[in-house]
């Protein structure tokens, strides 16, 4: 829903407040916590809530945190103590059910 | 509720950097070669491969195996032999000072009962194993044997299988489905198994299953959506309920109409995590959340037959390989298919990470399927003109496809975990490399051959 009504904006004539949205649109993400920071991920996850990260969720078996947050702020919390990494969360799609290859 | 024996490593989540107290690994020395040699038997020839390293070694202190000592080893007995040999898998390691004379060990090479002769490394090790009292020795043995096969074979570069010789104009074999059971059972040796899963829980992380579906009606079913908004599970696409059939379907498919066997795991507990959506669509982070849930509910095998096509100038995905290798410590395999770019495309992401053990497709003459991905493959299933279910009411369906391959190794392996129960994480991957059959096919393809059930 969120993406049809950007797009309706792209059909306006105002080219530099699209860009605005554009850059203000949060991402989903994919934070890897360190070794060191999988079990001791309390901190963690409150820098990262605190340096923007949004709809928080804690993958605790695996050291991973998912949230989102506009692409301004990645830098940000790839520089908290404890992340090893921040990753964009990608999508994927199969093929139809009744496509030859699966 | 399966019942668990409680001599099963399981990590816990102290398992941190991975060298124990015990740890075998003098801190720097990882990856360093140990002096000692690791020597691979090959199919059945344990006997005389030993036979032929007594005569060609001299080895003095003799051959301690695991075979004689009902399974465990004692560090004096490894000590006091020259060599020790894992019967499990078929593995041999020999002491630095019996390697010592490379002629001899080169010319151990040669003999027709021995697969492969490769330097032992000192690896990071799982330190849970440590605190299983009963069997720790061995279980230390075991483990540094088969890391270090694990290193050999996921390290770039590492060598090829042996192939095996195809006379001129002959295909190496032809299987057909049969009324009694699919051809990729029959290649796989899945009928011929007195293993069936029971107690091992194997998560199938994709678009679903029918929960209608009659095959899988009084079968202890756990499910979770990982879709947002979407709360039940129930397959809506048909890839979920076909990938499901051919890991986890029943021995004996309900009449009527009674169809042929196509699952390879037919006891083995069922988890259902729906990580795509009814188009077939997903997040990374679906999938990931899939694998925490699985870790959570100590799976010990997960079973994904998807991927992310990604350029080959882009990083490995830090996320997916550090879940796997978590989950790895923690006794969790995570299988996913290869990808479907045929010779020219890559890996798809995650079955390009390290940790995560990556699925090419064979065919029922055993040759690599056109359209299977080419890179680091791991090993090799079924995944052309594969029967199984899709949803009601068409019942039944064929599909093709590195999915299709990657639910065979899944539903094989619990085959595996439940034959030993140290047969989890890393030492899972390795003695499923390890009992594959080689192909003629270059690794690229079809990585150490196509899987086969114990």
């Amino acid at each position: 829903v969120r993406r049809r009504r950007i797009e309706a904006f792209a059909l306006r004539p105002a080219a530099g407040r699209i860009i605005d949205i554009m850059a203000a649109r949060k991402k989903p993400l994919l934070v890897t916590l360190d070794d060191a920071h999988v079990d001791k991920a309390g901190p963690v996850v409150a820098s990262l809530k605190k340096a923007g990260l949004t709809d928080v969720e804690h993958l605790e078996a695996i050291g991973i945190v998912k949230g989102q947050a506009a692409p301004s702020k990645v830098e940000a919390l790839r520089k908290i103590r404890g992340v090893k990494a921040v990753e964009e969360d990608a999508w994927t799609q199969l093929p139809a059910p009744d496509d030859p290859i699966q | 509720m399966a019942k668990r024996t409680s001599r099963a490593p399981r990590a816990n989540g102290r398992a941190r950097n991975g060298h124990g107290p015990n740890g075998q690994d003098p801190a720097g020395n990882a990856g360093q070669p140990t002096g000692r040699f690791l020597v691979t038997f090959k199919e059945g020839a344990e006997k005389s491969g030993r036979q032929a390293m007594q005569s060609v070694l001299g080895v003095r202190g003799g051959v301690a195996a695991t075979a004689d000592y009902k399974g465990k080893l004692n560090a004096a007995e490894l000590d006091a032999a020259d060599t020790a040999v894992l019967s499990e898998i078929g593995v041999a390691i020999v002491s630095a000072g019996a390697a010592a004379d490379m002629q001899a060990v080169a010319a151990l090479g040669n003999d027709p009962a021995i697969e492969a002769i490769e330097p032992e490394y000192f690896v990071e090790v799982i330190d849970q194993l440590e605190h299983e009292a009963e069997s720790e020795t061995y279980l230390r043995g075991f483990r540094d044997a088969s890391t270090a096969i694990y290193r050999n074979l996921y390290s770039p570069g590492a060598s090829a299988p042996v192939p095996v010789p195809v006379p001129d104009g002959g295909t190496l074999a032809s299987f057909s489905d049969t009324a009694a059971f699919t051809w990729g059972l029959d290649a796989t040796r899945v009928i011929k198994s007195k293993f069936t899963g029971q107690g091992i829980r194997v998560a199938v992380l994709d678009t679903g299953l029918d929960l209608n579906h009659p095959d899988f009606q009084g079968r202890p079913i756990v499910g979770q959506s990982f879709v947002p908004g979407v709360t039940s599970v129930q397959d809506g696409h048909s890839h979920g309920t076909h990938c499901i059939g051919t890991a986890l379907g029943p021995a004996l498919p309900p009449k009527p109409p009674g169809e042929r066997r196509y699952g390879c795991a037919p006891r083995a507990e069922i988890f259902v995590g729906k990580v795509l959506n009814d188009f077939g669509g997903g997040q990374a982070g679906w999938a990931l959340m899939g694998i925490d849930w699985a870790v959570r509910n100590k799976c010990q095998v997960v079973s994904m037959s998807l991927g992310w096509i990604i350029p080959p100038t882009d990083p490995d995905s830090v996320a997916f390989e550090a879940a796997a290798h978590r989950g790895l410590l923690r006794g969790t395999l995570v299988i996913a298919a290869a990808g479907n770019e045929g010779p020219t495309g890559g890996l798809r992401s995650p079955a390009n990470v390290p940790s995560v053990m990556a699925v090419g497709a064979v065919d029922n003459t055993l040759a690599t399927a056109t359209f299977s991905s080419r890179g680091d493959v791991n090993i090799a299933g079924p995944g052309v003109r594969v029967f199984s279910t899709v949803p009601m009411a068409a019942r039944y369906g064929f599909k093709s496809g590195t999915s299709m391959a990657c639910p065979h190794v899944a539903g094989i392996a619990a085959l595996w975990a439940q034959s030993k129960p140290f047969f989890r994480g890393a030492v899972l991957a390795n003695v499923l490399m390890a009992k594959a059959r080689p192909l003629p096919a270059p690794a690229n393809q079809v990585g150490k051959g196509l899987v086969q059930a114990p």
